[in-house]
């Protein structure tokens, strides 16, 4: 029990410090790459990052988008025709996915797509969630009537199917990416709100809690370095798992008409070209919709190896 | 003559009971009902009871931890109970807690050392990072572990341990009265004098006031000077540690006293039993709490006010009972009444 | 129905590892333990010793990540380990009766009393089957109780089986008589309750009402008294000793509170961090305490009657058993430890009149 003591310095204490962190996140990793589903998850999901990282660079906006280029490819069809069917070329061989009506190929209006539906995710998601943070701790730890309000409020955004608020929303707002960013974000905000408020209502409870009470540490402290950070993990297993229902949500939107140009390089308006002609030209459609499965699934992955992960730590 | 640095006067902590679509106010439960005491400094009061006499709730009402519903407390002086925000702050730095549970009590996610040095700064004793890390490593060691324990989690820590830890942060503040709130029950008995062992010799090396609350009586003994005995909200006996333990005079006192198991098994007398069980503090009988259990109740003890009797040993000892009996012989004699 | 060697239930050589995310943990190491008929054993140690795993291993409860990688439980001559899952719960049903220390958490809360109750002789096939063999209940003092089961039985013997509503009525008679037996008054009311509603020591009573009324062989009580009051406690230990005599059967009596064995037990076992340490008459084991973790462990009880001015303590703490101590696991904590404790694991040893020590000293 007492052990040799030897000098310690800022820098060895930092050090140490640093070093049982590092061994923290090492054996979370472990126990990652345990679970195979999760890490089929990760994979895919790194994957498409990746992708997003760099499909400025694998194909070139300007000129995915000119018609000259698949001009020469679909030489069968009346390349001047605006109407979509003419335009769009089977898949081949250059042109792996296809083109779409407006006879870009679909394999890069794919790659183009994944990085903006990807970004839109991220960002609904991490606003969602902190303003959930916020609102909903507070919330929770001061109860009362902000509570009470902050229920009832949920419970109306709530009652709405998520896609007609969203719908409801982008009518009325206008149709850009912003405003539909936004409309599916009131779709989203309440469940974080009540995941924070839950989740601080258990922590403040727990003898910790009453322990820093009782050192005379402000309650702002409290709520901000201890119970936050006590109760992340269920919030992240939420985020992971939402990107993928917030992905299909935006798409679904732009799906079902609302994007803001027919030409813009976003999954779900991908799809929506294809939308009369399944039979006629089946790769309208369904690539861009595996594409959306894919996500979806890798992030749905990732969260629910999250979640059996962090659960048995969360057993201490 | 040591001063009393804990004034407790006609304490009383109640919880709203509510019911129904409105939630109203139903009834209440009286935790805590009217009691009164005195801690000297350097000194360490047990405090005894069983469930629902409301010991742990005088424990944190004393600390403000749970708002008492009236009466008053007094810490060296200050008005603990109509404290401002600053004077609260000040309370806080000098007057602390060790929990039952120490298992729940370290913020899982804070290293030792953080959480050693967080009270410190907050109450502005250290005004670095480094400072605060020398002065928790040597708190560290003062209770028995190491610096590099500074470093890990607490989940990394024995029950024992992680106890240690829990002194070692009430340290940190240069707190001067402790409340210990059944600091070993959680832990197994082979380590238990560890821990207490530790609590009587910082009790000496910085003339810390503790109370010491618990249902263990042998324990309660070890650790006190002044024992005091609740049942249902108030204190029914209040003596010396030894007068209580030799002579109590309080029927509950008795009982409790019977009541613990004898590591002798050739110990062949009978215990006396109380009968039924350990009530709520909904439903409070009138007259003395007592009597419904108590097999030596009369008419005088079920309506009126019981007051403090003085006991037979010594002037610090008092007994809330109408009655002396005599345990072995059943006997029972009317005291002098106090008026 | 007892074994060759006079044993009721035995357990031989039984080792346990539950299989963690951290590692495997060794939590029982070669148990062997013996119980006689009409005996009350107290199983003792403190935490990580494995009584409670060893409890669980023999009823059939461990969890999923348990494994039993050696050893038999040999109850009147059977290997419950060979038995399958719905033969354990016919051993559950009516050879051995556990309690649990929190009556809370093992009685359903959404049913009565009565119906937990009455479910615990219904599902007795013996009482109601047309063939019945009546139960000697040889030492039984508690006659009435006794004689009334008898004679439900022996009505039964000349009918067939009876109607469902006729059985419901003869086991809430025989609910009500055991509610008795446990000293619980109006018993009536009380079948008409939920858990809730009942303080914690009538709590605990109805539980070891519902062992009773199966008629086991063995009861085992885990840790039965260690979440209620010192005055309910010593109530409840008065009721077990008042129904060891009463009752045809044998206990294992689970607790960390070497008292509470001194009170109850005829005889004692001393577990270590999942190792049989120590086994003796309880008399013996005061008197005569062996182990050296018996003797630092006997010196660590505070004893009320006289007053305290010292309290033993154990230097160390209880190793962590997914990577315990090699040889014996109590070495590192011995103030007798030598070479040989580190390397070797001692045997369990017999030094006369049953009293056997697990350790190199002997």
């Amino acid at each position: 029990m007492f052990g040799v003591s030897t000098q310690t310095t800022v820098s060895d204490t930092r050090e140490s410090e640093t070093k049982a962190k590092i061994a923290e996140l090492k054996y979370a990793l472990y126990l990652l790459r345990q679970n195979p589903l999760v890490l089929a998850g990760s994979a895919l999901g790194i994957f498409f990052i990746l992708l997003s990282l760099a499909a400025t660079f694998i194909v070139n906006p300007n000129t995915a988008s000119l018609m000259e280029f698949s001009r020469s490819y679909c030489w069968n069809s009346s390349v001047f025709s605006w109407t979509p069917l003419e335009a769009a070329c089977p898949p081949g061989s250059s042109l792996p996915l296809g083109t779409d009506g407006f006879g870009r190929s679909v394999l890069d209006m794919i790659i183009l797509a994944v990085p903006l539906d990807i970004a839109i995710a991220f960002v609904i998601v991490i606003v969602a969630t902190a303003f959930g943070l916020v609102v909903g701790s507070v919330a929770g730890w001061v109860g009362g009537k902000f509570d009470e309000a902050m229920l009832r409020i949920t419970d109306i955004f709530f009652a709405f199917p998520g896609l007609v608020l969203a719908l409801v929303f982008a009518a009325l707002f206008g149709r850009n990416i912003q405003t539909l960013t936004i409309a599916v974000l009131l779709v989203w905000w309440p469940t974080y709100v009540r995941l924070a408020r839950g989740q601080v209502l258990v922590e403040k409870e727990k003898t910790y809690v009453e322990a820093l009470k009782s050192l005379g540490v402000h309650p702002s402290r409290i709520v901000l370095f201890h119970v936050i950070p006590n109760s992340i993990y269920p919030i992240i297993v939420q985020m992971s798992l939402d990107i993928g229902g917030v992905i299909l949500t935006f798409s679904a939107l732009m799906f079902l008409g609302f994007s803001p140009s027919p030409a813009l390089p976003e999954l779900g308006n991908l799809a929506s070209d294809g939308i009369g002609h399944v039979f006629t030209a089946p790769w309208l459609i369904v690539f861009p919709g595996l594409t959306i499965l894919a996500i979806s699934l890798a992030f749905n992955l990732i969260g629910d190896g999250l979640r059996d992960v962090l659960d048995p730590r969360l057993r201490r | 003559m040591p001063e009393e640095i804990l004034v407790v006067e006609d304490l009383k902590t109640w919880f709203p009971i509510k019911a129904g679509l409105f939630q109203k106010t139903v009834g209440e439960v009286r935790a805590v009902d009217g009691v009164d005491l005195e801690v000297r400094k350097g000194e360490t009061y047990g405090l005894v009871g069983e469930s629902g006499s409301g010991k742990t709730t005088l424990g944190k009402s004393v600390l403000r931890l749970i708002k008492p519903t009236s009466g008053k407390v007094y810490f060296d002086g200050i008005d603990v109970t109509a404290a401002s925000k600053k004077e609260l702050m000040q309370l806080r730095r000098r007057m602390q807690i060790i929990f039952q549970d120490p298992y729940a009590s370290l913020d899982p996610r804070q290293t030792v050392g953080s959480t050693l040095i967080e009270p410190m700064r907050i109450h502005r004793l250290v005004s670095s990072k480094a400072e605060g890390m020398k002065r928790a490593k040597e708190l560290l060691l003062r209770v028995g572990l190491n610096e590099e324990h500074l470093f890990r989690f607490p989940h990394e820590f024995s029950g024992g341990q992680r106890q240690r830890i829990a002194v070692a942060r009430a340290l940190a503040v240069d707190s001067d009265f402790i409340i210990l709130d059944e600091p070993t029950s959680f832990l197994d008995v082979s380590v238990q004098a560890q821990v207490l062992d530790l609590l009587r010799q910082l009790q000496k090396e910085l003339g810390l006031t503790y109370v010491f609350i618990s249902h263990n009586l042998s324990v309660v003994q070890y650790m006190s000077n002044r024992v005091g005995v609740m049942y249902l909200g108030k204190l029914v006996e209040d003596a010396g540690r030894d007068v209580l333990y030799k002579y109590p005079e309080h029927p509950y006192s008795y009982f409790l006293m019977e009541a613990i198991p004898v590591p002798d098994p050739e110990y062949k007398k009978v215990p006396k039993l109380l009968s039924g069980d350990v009530p709520s503090p909904v439903n409070i009988p009138p007259g003395c709490r007592f009597n419904p259990r108590c097999p030596y109740a009369t008419d005088k003890c079920r309506s009126g006010d019981l007051p403090f009797y003085p006991g037979s040993g010594g002037s610090f000892h008092r007994v809330a009972c109408h009655y002396k009996v005599d345990f072995d012989s059943g006997s029972e004699a009317l005291r002098p009444s106090m008026n | 129905m007892e074994a060759a060697n006079g044993t009721i239930l035995e357990t031989r050589d039984l080792t346990v590892n539950f299989h963690t995310y951290r590692g495997e943990v060794k939590a029982l190491d070669h148990v062997q333990l013996r119980v006689y008929p009409h005996e009350v054993l107290a199983l003792v140690g403190e935490s990580g010793c494995g009584k409670s795993v060893t409890a669980l291993t023999i009823l059939g409860l461990l969890p999923q990540n348990a494994h039993v990688l050696e050893g038999q439980i040999l109850f009147k001559g059977e290997d419950l380990l060979k038995k399958n899952p719905e033969q354990m719960r016919e051993v559950r049903a009516e050879g051995i009766a556990a309690i649990f220390q929190d009556p809370m958490t093992f009685l359903n809360p959404v049913l009565t009393v009565g119906v937990q109750l009455k479910e615990a002789f219904l599902v007795q096939k013996h009482l109601w089957s047309a063939e019945t063999q009546s139960k000697s209940a040889t030492g039984a003092r508690d006659a009435e109780i006794k004689g009334f089961l008898l004679e439900k039985e022996s009505e039964k013997e000349s009918s067939k089986r009876e109607s469902g509503r006729e059985r419901e009525k003869i086991a809430e008679e025989l609910s009500k008589d055991i509610l008795k037996l446990v000293r619980l008054a109006d018993p009536e009311r009380i079948l008409t309750q939920y858990p809730h509603e009942l303080s914690g020591g009538m709590r605990q009573r109805c539980m070891i009402a519902m062992a009773l009324a199966r008629r086991p062989s063995i009861i085992i009580a885990d840790e039965i008294t260690t979440a209620l009051d010192v005055t309910v406690q010593a109530q409840i230990l008065t009721l077990l000793k008042e129904l060891r005599d009463t009752i045809d059967a044998s206990s294992i009596l689970i607790t960390h509170d070497l008292s509470i064995a001194a009170e109850t037990a005829d005889k004692i076992a001393v577990m270590y961090a999942g190792h049989v340490v120590e086994v003796a008459t309880t008399i013996e084991l005061f008197r005569n305490p062996l182990h050296p973790y018996t003797q630092l462990l006997l010196k660590c009880i505070p004893d009320v009657r006289k007053p305290v001015t010292h309290l033993e303590s154990i230097s160390g703490s209880v190793p962590d058993l997914i990577d315990p101590p090699t040889g014996c696991r109590f070495h590192p904590r011995c103030p007798f430890a030598m070479e040989i404790c580190r390397t070797n694991k001692p045997v369990l040893k017999d030094i006369g009149n049953g009293h056997m020590v697990f350790c190199h000293l002997y």
